[in-house]
């Protein structure tokens, strides 16, 4: 009986730590998603199946940058499993809206569109590299760390995919 | 489009704001689940609780029982016990000895050797004995 009363204390706690993460992580973990994905669905599904994996696994990290970087990882191997079984849509809208002029704003905007399509061409591995570095602007050690590779390896796949990036952007664009 | 608009692109990508109902989907379901989860974690807890509190009371009912059968069994059989008829002392069995008789072993045989010397007297002769 005591056992349980103890649990009935211990779990609000937990939760509330839990849902701190949550929203502190939601955004980024979902543009991540996208960025790799190129559809909102998929995204969707995959940051919850990393949050309810954090859900399971714990707050249990020495630091937020360990948390953060084990959420990444999580992220980015869910996302290269479920591309490498299924294709990538062609849904690849753009969010949000800046305040250029409406035909600037048009040209920006399929000017994304084309790169995104261009990304969703990409190796799973070389796509999640792209978008660590290059989108979410995270340091190359760290991005190796998240891939579970060596710096040299993610700067080589880097520049690869900017260099099929190019041309992929350079044939649409002709 | 150089590497460098290609970059561009992305950093802008960054700041993108992610659509608000994408955020409340997953906000939403990840609350189900967790909770589901939780829910799923307690009634396990209740479960081994109600297991651990059943066990403990089958222990305690078969300690209660033994201690009240137990003796009332050793006393019936105590009872029974006296209540039968002595049975007559049997003496006690001994194992039949049979008795071998052996044989007689040969003695061995003694080789006497035996010299006659007759000497001039006819009424006198050596016998010379040995083994």
């Amino acid at each position: 009986m005591q056992a349980t009363a103890l649990i009935f204390e211990i779990a609000p706690a937990a939760d509330d730590a839990f849902d701190r993460v949550v929203r502190a992580r939601e955004e980024q973990l979902l543009r991540i998603a996208y960025r790799i994905l190129g559809n909102w669905a998929d995204a969707e599904e995959v940051a919850q199946d990393a949050f309810i994996r954090l859900h399971r696994h714990g707050l249990d990290f020495p630091n937020e940058s360990v948390l953060g970087s084990w959420l990444y990882r999580v992220t980015v191997n869910l996302c290269i499993d479920r591309s490498r079984r299924f294709h990538p849509s062609e849904e690849l809208g753009e969010v949000g809206s800046r305040r250029l002029s409406a035909e600037a704003e048009l040209l920006r905007d399929e000017q994304k569109r084309l790169l995104m399509l261009a990304l969703a061409t990409l190796p799973p591995k070389e796509r999640a590299a792209i978008v660590l570095r290059e989108i979410e602007g995270l340091e190359t050690p760290r991005v190796a760390e998240i891939l579970g590779s060596t710096d040299a390896t993610v700067r080589s796949q880097i520049s690869r995919a900017m260099v099929r990036l190019r041309g992929i952007l350079s044939e649409r664009q002709a | 489009m150089n590497e460098e608009q290609i970059r561009d692109l992305f950093r802008e990508m960054h700041g993108e704001a992610v659509p608000a109902d994408s955020l409340a989907r997953v906000r939403m379901k990840v609350a189900a689940r967790t909770r589901q989860a939780g829910r799923w974690k307690m009634a396990g807890w209740v479960m081994a609780c109600a297991l651990a509190l059943f066990a403990a009371m089958l222990l305690e009912s078969g300690v209660t029982i033994r201690k009240a059968i137990v003796p009332a069994v050793v006393n019936r059989l105590q009872a029974r016990e006296e209540a039968l008829p002595l049975l007559p002392a049997r003496e006690p069995l001994r194992p039949a000895v049979v008795r071998v008789r052996r044989r007689p072993r040969p003695e061995p045989a003694v080789q006497t050797v035996s010299i006659r010397i007759e000497t001039a007297d006819p009424d006198v002769v050596i016998w010379l004995v040995g083994n």
